[in-house]
């Protein structure tokens, strides 16, 4: 046994040693100049070696995906009695829904009207595509999920993710069958936002908790706890008018100029299965940004 | 997998990526152990002939895929820990699999380390103290993934 152990040990030294030192050598040169396209020089032209490895890799993401197919599947057959009340309320909220909506739309044509007099080209009409939640983050300290639509069902990187109560993130990898999204919550994230009840504009930057922070309000900005924050679409991300947040908590420590507030995502990020994909199909006018400098402070709504 | 030959590499691989991308509750996610690079490590030691340097790398460009990190992040990491397994593999392959836990936890130590330096480099946040718990948690699998390896491949076990 030790014979073979030095014989072993003696191989690497004479046939295998310096090769294998000169593999590892190209090979982190090679992963080292990866690196920096796919991160640092933010080139694209990786896409196809990303995607290629994605469309392999379906079958697995498609295995790992079926315990929860199997949660959904019992589900599905579990109790009736609570379907039908889950019906009920459904339906009911379905009334109401559309009695608001009625009045909605009178709204909106009175806006078109409005606008129309104003001869403002900004029109809003968006696309929304109905996607499925395959998995969340595989990586805790990141919050991100992962969509069962991708550039075959004409998702772009950069759009929107919404879900019934506001905004969720936006999409930063999109390969042929699915993508991947960042949420709102996630540090590298930031939302231009306005409070709704003064158009107070500000940005709202997530910081790897399920709360937002708004860092940059002087003290004596007019924000109170309650709040509702909406998007205001400077950045071009996301769309105009969404819900984003509920201020949740306001300190002022003396001495300092910046407020510190706390604000609760309007979306409900851990529950659900089903978001929506929105997407302005008339580009938000970019002259919106460059007028506003508070409007991009650093990082905003972008995902590097 | 020695008898069972490339076969039975890639089912354990497949499997092992499959364990990787399986949704967990985030309490269990932070413990993932990595099964891949364990899978890899221990096919490095057995398997030397068939499983190398250059195959740890495309299974960490693999991996950077499954986690969305950035090309080559995994792939520095398993090229280098596949690195230092093959050059310390004549004594590892000698000794029994409960040492080599013991030998190959500075090794899980290092992989996990430097993803944490690499992902401070490219920009992503570097967290505390839980972010070295697949450490544990890996260094717990190896015997099990031994054992379980050893029982597969038990048929035959004359080859180097």
């Amino acid at each position: 046994m030790s014979a073979y152990q030095f014989d072993d040990d003696a191989r690497p030294i004479f046939s295998r040693g310096p090769l294998l030192v000169l593999k590892l050598a190209v090979l982190l040169l090679c992963s080292g100049a990866l690196m920096y396209y796919d991160r640092v020089a933010d080139e694209q032209e990786l896409a196809p070696l990303r995607d290629t490895i994605a469309v392999a890799l379906t079958p697995v993401f498609w295995i790992s995906d079926m315990p929860r197919q199997f949660g959904n599947l019992r589900e599905h057959l579990h109790s009736r009695e609570r379907l039908i009340s889950e019906n009920d309320d459904l339906r009911h909220e379905h009334l109401r829904l559309n009695a608001r909506l009625q009045k909605l739309l009178s709204l909106e044509a009175e806006n078109h009207r409005i606008r129309a007099l104003l001869d403002s080209s900004r029109q809003i009409h968006e696309a929304v595509m109905i996607g499925e939640i395959q998995s969340t983050s595989l990586d805790p300290y990141q919050q991100r999920l992962r969509i069962n639509r991708g550039k075959q069902d004409g998702v772009i990187e950069g759009q929107a993710l919404i879900d019934a109560h506001g905004i969720l993130g936006q999409v930063i990898e999109v390969t042929p069958y699915a993508s991947t999204a960042v949420l709102i919550t996630d540090q590298s994230q930031g939302v231009p936002v306005q409070v709704n009840r003064n158009g107070l504009r500000t940005v709202a930057h997530g910081n790897g908790s399920p709360k937002l922070n708004l860092p940059f309000l002087p003290a004596n900005s007019d924000i109170q706890v309650g709040d509702m924050l909406v998007s205001s679409g400077l950045g071009g991300r996301y769309p105009v008018g969404y819900p984003v947040a509920i201020v949740e908590k306001i300190e002022h420590h003396p001495g300092e100029h910046f407020l510190e507030i706390v604000a609760v995502p309007a979306a409900r990020i851990p529950n659900g299965r089903e978001v929506l994909l929105v997407r302005d199909d008339v580009p938000a006018p970019s002259t919106a940004q460059m007028i506003d400098p508070e409007a991009k402070p650093g990082r905003v709504a972008t995902a590097d | 997998m020695v008898r069972a030959g490339w076969l039975g590499s890639l089912v354990a691989l497949s499997l092992a990526l499959i364990l990787t991308a399986l949704p967990l509750p985030d309490g269990l996610a932070i413990a993932r152990p990595a099964v891949v690079p364990l899978v890899m490590v221990w096919l490095c030691i057995h398997v030397p002939s068939r499983f190398g340097i250059v195959w740890a790398w495309c299974l960490g460009l693999v991996l950077d895929v499954v986690h969305s990190t950035s090309l080559g992040q995994h792939a520095v990491a398993l090229t280098l820990l596949s690195y230092v397994v093959i050059k310390l593999r004549g004594s590892l392959h000698l000794l029994p699999a409960w040492q080599q836990a013991l030998v190959l936890i500075p090794a899980w130590a290092g992989y996990q380390g430097l993803l944490l330096w690499l992902d401070g480099f490219v920009g992503q946040s570097i967290d505390p103290l839980w972010r070295w718990l697949p450490v544990v948690s890996t260094s717990l699998c190896w015997l099990p993934l031994s054992a379980i390896f050893a029982l597969v491949d038990r048929p035959q076990h004359h080859e180097a």
